[in-house]
């Protein structure tokens, strides 16, 4: 069953505000993401743009829902309107969780496509079997993206470069997001603060973004360095 | 480490750059570290491309960066940074 979460009246349409900003930075990351795979062709760079595409799609079609459903001027009716409701509700909650399981997949280099089939499957009944699609979504989600930022969290603490850590950071705001709204029907305004902590989130890999673009670290010169220096030293 | 086709095209751009944009052959030979024969099927590639350019200094043979390949470093650079922070590499 799909129920809407809905935070303070005074909330509504900044929500909707919030998912597209959200769609949109996905949108810019999957971008940069394809611009890596076009000058490579390599996998990785492919499922991290499908990730994001993903990401982008998912959170324009909740966005678009929310206004579709709370601006008072689109007039509905009560059929068509159960029909938005369910059919982009549910499309952002698939396409999200797929988008998670794609950066599983990535993060944890998963060599074989039967467990990622396994992870599918195993998301599936948990989600469709549940009384409440919207409490089952956000629960997978932290459990996904806590896996998520782990892995993160080992990148930076193997490279302990300023953007690893604005990406571990990202994503631990983002896991964190979706425990508020998990406990969003608890209190109106942990709806708020999640959508809050979500857009930081997503702020943040936009910073990673303009980090790399405007004043890119010569990572391959440091390294040629590094190896200098070891070789100096073992000498 | 085995470099890969990218890491080889990186490092030969790289040493012009460092060189004030041109290079002769015998230094980017060595700055490459690739045998001369294999330099010389990259040259031929990154001509081809218009990274670089073979012009003639002072009756001396030389590579010459082009905008083409100052930009292929800058974009490589992204990419390496980009590939660090999200733990791609």
């Amino acid at each position: 069953m799909v129920q809407a979460m809905v935070g303070p009246s005074w909330f509504l349409g900044v929500d909707a505000s919030l998912e597209a900003l959200a769609g949109i930075i996905a949108l810019a990351v999957a971008f940069a993401a394809f611009h890596m795979y076009s000058l490579t062709k390599e996998r990785r760079y492919a499922f991290l743009t499908s990730s994001f595409a993903l990401m982008t799609a998912s959170f324009i079609s909740r966005a678009v829902t929310d206004v579709l459903l709370a601006n008072k001027e689109v007039s509905l009716s009560a059929a068509m309107a159960k029909n938005v409701f369910i059919l982009g509700y549910v499309t952002h909650i698939l396409l999200a969780l797929l988008a998670y399981v794609l950066l599983i997949i990535l993060t944890y280099r998963l060599p074989d496509k039967r467990l990622w089939v396994l992870l599918v499957l195993i998301l599936m009944p948990s989600l469709l079997l549940s009384s409440s699609y919207f409490l089952s979504f956000y629960g997978l989600s932290v459990i996904l993206l806590g896996f998520v930022s782990l892995a993160f969290y080992d990148n930076y603490v193997n490279n302990r470069s300023c953007a690893a850590g604005m990406v571990f950071l990202a994503f631990a705001l983002l896991t964190l997001s979706q425990i508020q709204f998990l406990l969003g029907p608890l209190k109106d305004l942990l709806y708020v603060s999640a959508h809050a902590t979500q857009a930081a989130g997503f702020l943040m890999l936009f910073f990673v973004l303009v980090k790399v673009k405007l004043r890119p670290k010569d990572i391959a010169r440091d390294e040629k360095l590094d190896v200098k220096k070891g070789k100096k030293r073992s000498k | 480490m085995k470099r890969s086709k990218l890491d080889i095209v990186y490092d030969m751009l790289r040493a012009m750059e460092d060189k004030g944009g041109r290079i002769i052959p015998t230094h980017l030979l060595y700055k490459s570290n690739l045998s001369h024969q294999r330099m010389k099927l990259y040259l031929k590639e990154l001509e081809d491309k218009n990274m670089i350019v073979e012009v003639e200094v002072k009756g001396k043979k030389m590579f010459e960066l082009t905008d083409g390949g100052r930009k292929f470093l800058q974009n490589f650079k992204q990419m390496k940074e980009f590939t660090e922070a999200f733990g791609l590499s």
